[in-house]
């Protein structure tokens, strides 16, 4: 009787979370079509209230996350394994890094390979810009942005998950963790919170995966009109009818079992873009980005520790800081659980050890060579070469890769191989973005219905085209952060009922 | 087994050898002299080269004649475009008249310095001393023994190779002519007829294949003592080089006699005075004549240029110049390309070109009666000079003043005129019985003349070559905008100041004509501002494009070269206007935010209290 009760509670559960989201979400992109002014004009006084007026206790926030892991790898909790104690990796070492490398990768770092280093590097915090030494500290600050920090936010967004699902056999839901340790604390109202959180971080996947997707479209315009002059840049007619182009496939992916072929695509696309980096470190100035690259490693981690906790409170810089460094760092928050979700599922039977090592240094590393790659070449360019790359990204960004490309033999060729790559990210990241959502709101199920899917394939879809039609990819940033800021303090909620559940864990080593 | 390592090492050595036999890691390195012509033949004597598998090196430019030809004495240099009259001054030898004996000679002389003339290619480029038609036919001078006609000393305007070069420069010019003269020197092109046009200098000394020698109708004086030899082009390459590329011969031949005199000079106007790059302009030649095929074609505007836009009527011996050249010191990595348009604000925010030549007027729209509204998405970067309103009317017209005009024709919509002409009619509260009617220039001074027109109303620089030839015609009248002070116009449009044409700037204006100008400037996009995160951040950049940098604004400025700050009616970028600090003398008290980081504080409290709590007994709870 009883087991019939609770799997009637855990279907209307699912349809709450389900519902509170849709309308939320519809509320908001029918505000953001209707009156954009006023939704821009609340989100972005929103998150810019918050980025800079609290601004220090995101960093410490973020830097916790790194420390968190740190402590997981190292510490007692090291050798329990994120499943039974009997069981074996579900993927071979091999297999499990690849993958991890594709979780690595995507439409971002090609976006902002050469951009952002050129950025730092023409305008750096508190320094002169377009000096050799602008160009080390602009290398810092890229990988503090795309390293250590982003990776350690999703391996501890997915440890709990992991944990959890794995080991303790729960559904993958973000509010599992509050729910197992904190249902007796908080009886009564622990289902409302739960909805909650969970409702919170549907919102926050769904912005952030907007936003990106956003920016991801306004670069393949940029780029169809370097290659094509006929397709016009900037262009609204052009950015909707990719918006449709990219949704078509993945809700063909989504409801179809199609997946198969989404695989494939995405592994002919990591194919592509190690070709691509390949060509460049080795058709660039191959010993000057080896040498940046290992200089870079060694200055990033070398300044680690006070880049997590610099805030420039002395030079006036908050709005540097909040502009560029707490708006990745809360980005990443909101890619938390969707990521989280991934990396999780890949990484059934590791010990945590294995997994913080594996989820953190292999995607900084990665991360690492690729802007010492791009980002040093583009140096070499500026500081020994033909130049003019700096003020042409500062003119429009969208383009930098493709201007960057340019100065490469093959330009035509590596502009169409980056537009396919970057559709494809696109596509591949809106399949999982509306894989994880459903779940989420299925009330953890791995294999949520196809209309679900199709459902938040349609909803994505509606605000990616709202965010470029009406207030741009700022609102997008601006709604991202807004869901990401309460994120945040969930993530904390869920790590410390993770640490307060593991500390009785048999696998715990004494002392 | 010895046998094998035996022919193994045999083997190694012969790839060696054969591999440094070829050495072709040299690259051709091609070099050029500083001016527009040189640089359009160097580069198409190496995309003539790199089309036929040749690595290039390019210099272009190298530096002047004598860096040049020690260069490739020396073998720094493998090729480079000379001339014989000036080789023969190079070498100390007279100067000869007859082409094919001076090209002979030079041929001769050359050779035991391991240096080989190609076929020449076609064309002379001659110094020649230019004046202004208007005052050299006033005191009646052709020919540069007439010169000793002025009053005093003869100012020249010249390029600085000219007055270094000893045989055939300066100082061996008046010498032979027996001429008293002082010479100021002008780094490019424009400023060279700039100073000549505007009456600083008296002569200039340009080349035969200008373009600005017929734009301009300036009077080539003749050179009656035959004082300067023929200067006809031809490439000039070391031997080694064409040893080490045996196709080389066949390269240059192909160029013998290929381009002519107006050919040249058309190329050279396309660089100079129409802003295309040099290598376009290479390009579109050698595919024009076949010596390239079709796909070696450069592409029109890559990604890579940096677009000014200036307006139809802005002349580039003038304020387009001075903004190109500015642009290019400011810019110096990037290829700065000149696109013309009607509204040059337009291009730039749409974030088509990066830099535009806009007048003062371009800042605002007119709105009512009260304030016209300031347009803050670009802010002016530096001044270039001033823009004066030209109304124009048929000579024989009974109007003296614009506000006797019904029917106006301003250029074309939306341009400078257009919207000067719109805030004048306003300003001068003329009423809406007032038409201004769009239009291009030529039509609308048919419209004049047929009287379907009161007068033509036009913006532009003083002395501007439109409003010049009008007048000269001798169909055309200026009159003036009388009454501007009266009324409000000076306090809605401060940007319009007062000013005087004064009397004989045009020919036939008798008197001085009452009139507004405005301030021209150089603009870029402003910074967008973002909410607590200013211009910073992935997203600000990625949806805008940036302003220019504060570095390459102060280099912008110290290029033009205008003392003359920023009209205070302009909105202007940050670092050009003086800051002044605002000290509070008490602490503020923000509330909210002390509100929201105690609420952050309290709840990272309790959080860590949810951490250490004790676990709550579970002995309650039995699960049935």
């Amino acid at each position: 009787m009883e087991g019939v009760k609770e799997k009637r509670s855990g279907r209307q559960l699912s349809q709450t979370v389900f519902w509170i989201s849709v309308v939320f979400c519809g509320a908001i992109a029918i505000w953001g079509i209707a009156m954009p002014q006023s939704m821009t004009g609340a989100a972005r006084a929103l998150t810019g209230f918050c980025l800079t007026g609290l601004g220090w206790f995101y960093l410490l926030l973020c830097t916790f996350f790194v420390i968190f892991s740190g402590y997981m790898a190292m510490g007692p909790y090291a050798h329990i394994k994120l499943g039974q104690d009997d069981e074996e990796p579900e993927f071979t070492l091999v297999s499990w890094l690849a993958m991890l490398f594709a979780a690595g990768m995507g439409a971002g770092l090609l976006f902002w390979g050469v951009a952002e280093p050129m950025f730092h590097f023409a305008s750096p915090p508190g320094m002169q810009g377009g000096t050799p030494e602008a160009a080390v500290q602009a290398m810092v600050i890229t990988n503090f942005h795309w390293g250590f920090h982003a990776w350690s936010i999703y391996a501890s967004a997915a440890l709990a998950l992991a944990y959890f699902g794995f080991r303790k056999g729960m559904p993958s839901l973000v509010s599992t963790p509050i729910r197992a340790e904190f249902k007796d604390r908080w009886k009564g109202q622990i289902d409302p919170i739960c909805h909650v959180v969970d409702v919170i971080s549907v919102l926050a996947i769904i912005f952030g995966l907007a936003g990106s997707l956003a920016l991801g479209i306004l670069q393949i315009n940029a780029g169809l009109h370097v290659v094509f002059e006929a397709i016009p840049g900037g262009s609204h007619t052009v950015q909707i009818t990719l918006v449709i182009l990219v949704s078509i496939m993945f809700m063909l992916s989504a409801s179809t079992g199609l997946d198969k072929g989404i695989k494939i695509l995405s592994n002919i696309n990591m194919a592509i873009a190690l070709l691509i980096l390949l060509f460049v470190i080795f058709l660039g100035p191959t010993r000057f980005i080896l040498e940046v690259f290992v200089n870079t490693f060694g200055t990033y981690v070398t300044q680690l520790f006070q880049m997590s906790f610099r805030l420039f409170p002395y030079k006036g810089l908050g709005e540097w800081t909040a502009g560029w460094t707490l708006t990745y760092l809360i980005w990443w928050v909101a890619w938390g659980p969707f990521v989280g979700v991934f990396i999780a599922r890949i990484s059934r039977g590791r010990t945590i050890r294995q997994f913080i090592l594996g989820v953190v240094l292999i995607p900084t590393l990665f991360s690492v060579l690729w802007f010492a790659a791009f980002g040093g070449t583009a140096f070499n360019i500026e500081l020994f070469g033909a130049g003019g790359l700096s003020d042409l990204i500062m003119q429009d960004v969208t383009r930098a890769l493709f201007a960057f490309f340019g100065y490469f033999p093959f330009t035509s060729l590596l502009n169409i191989l980056a537009l396919f790559l970057i559709f494809v990210f696109l596509v591949t990241s809106a399949d999982s973005g509306t894989f994880v959502v459903s779940m989420m709101t299925s009330d953890g199920d791995l294999n949520p219905g196809v209309v679900r899917k199709l459902t938040w394939g349609v909803i994505i879809v509606i605000i990616t085209i709202s965010t470029l039609l009406g207030g741009g990819v700022s609102v997008a940033k601006a709604i991202a952060i807004t869901g990401a800021i309460p994120f945040s303090l969930i993530m904390v909620l869920q790590i410390i009922a993770f640490l307060r559940t593991i500390r009785n864990d048999p696998g715990k080593e004494a002392g | 087994m010895k046998k094998y390592v035996f022919l193994l090492v045999l083997g190694m050595l012969a790839t060696t050898l054969s591999v440094g036999c070829q050495s072709t890691g040299k690259p051709l390195h091609i070099g050029s002299k500083e001016f527009t012509e040189q640089l359009v033949l160097g580069e198409m004597l190496a995309q003539l080269a790199e089309n036929n598998n040749i690595p290039v090196k390019r210099s272009l430019p190298y530096g002047n004649t004598f860096l040049c030809s020690e260069a490739l004495k020396k073998g720094d240099l493998d090729l480079y475009v000379e001339y014989n009259g000036t080789a023969l001054t190079l070498l100390g030898q007279p100067p000869i008249s007859d082409g094919d004996e001076a090209f002979k000679r030079v041929k001769t002389l050359f050779k035991p310095l391991g240096l080989i003339w190609a076929e020449r290619l076609g064309f002379a480029n001659n110094f020649e001393l230019l004046m202004r038609s208007d005052r050299a036919a006033a005191l009646k001078i052709e020919t540069i023994s007439d010169l000793a006609k002025l009053p005093s000393q003869i100012r020249f305007v010249s390029p600085e190779e000219w007055i270094e070069r000893p045989l055939d420069g300066l100082s061996a010019l008046t010498r032979r002519y027996g001429l008293v003269a002082t010479a100021q020197m002008a780094n490019s092109k424009s400023k060279l007829y700039h100073e000549l046009i505007s009456g600083n200098a008296d002569v200039a000394v340009g080349y035969s294949t200008d373009g600005h020698i017929e734009d301009y109708g300036l009077t080539v004086l003749r050179d009656d003592l035959r004082f300067f030899p023929v200067y006809e082009a031809a490439p000039l390459v070391h031997l080694d080089a064409m040893r080490r590329y045996p196709a080389l011969p066949g390269i240059l031949a192909e160029l013998a006699n290929a381009i002519d005199t107006n050919t040249m000079r058309s190329m050279n106007r396309a660089v100079e005075l129409e802003g295309e790059t040099v290598a376009a302009v290479a390009n579109r030649f050698l595919i024009e004549t076949g010596l390239l095929p079709e796909d070696a074609k450069i592409p029109s505007a890559t990604p890579k240029d940096l677009l000014l836009a200036i307006g139809l009527h802005d002349d580039l011996s003038g304020a387009g110049g001075k903004a190109l050249r500015a642009s290019r010191s400011a810019f110096p990595k990037r290829r700065v390309k000149i696109v013309r348009h009607s509204t040059p604000k337009a291009l730039l925010t749409a974030n088509q070109a990066r830099i535009a030549l806009l007048g003062a007027e371009a800042f605002y729209t007119v709105a009512g009666d009260g304030l016209p509204i300031q347009d803050t998405t670009v802010e002016a970067l530096g001044v270039i000079g001033h823009r004066m309103a030209h109304v124009l009317a048929v000579t024989d017209s009974p109007v003296h003043d614009i506000g006797q005009m019904k029917k106006i024709g301003a250029g074309p919509q939306g341009g400078a005129s257009y919207r000067s002409a719109e805030i004048v009619v306003d300003g001068l509260a003329m009423g809406d019985a007032v038409d201004i009617i769009a239009g291009t220039l030529q039509e609308q001074v048919s419209m004049v003349q047929k009287g379907q027109l009161d007068g033509i109303f036009l913006m532009v620089a003083p002395g501007a070559r439109q409003v010049a030839e009008l007048m000269r015609s001798g169909n055309f009248k200026l009159v003036s905008i009388d009454g501007w002070q009266e009324g409000n116009a000076l306090m809605r449009f401060p940007f319009f100041r007062l000013s005087r044409i004064a009397a004989g700037s045009y020919p036939g204006q008798s008197t001085a004509i009452e009139t507004i100008s405005a301030q021209t400037v150089l603009a870029g996009p402003s910074p967008k501002e973002d909410l607590g995160t200013g211009n910073a951040g992935p997203v600000a950049v990625a949806t805008s494009g940036q302003a220019i940098s504060d570095a390459i604004i102060l280099k912008l400025n110290a290029s033009v070269g205008v003392e003359e700050k920023i009209d205070p009616a302009i909105p202007s970028a940050k670092i050009l206007r003086p800051q002044k600090e605002v000290v509070e003398k008490k602490l503020q008290t923000d509330y909210f935010l002390s509100g929201a980081n105690a609420l952050v504080l309290i709840a990272v409290v309790y959080l860590l209290y949810l951490f250490f709590a004790e676990e709550k007994r579970r002995k309650r709870r039995s699960k049935a």
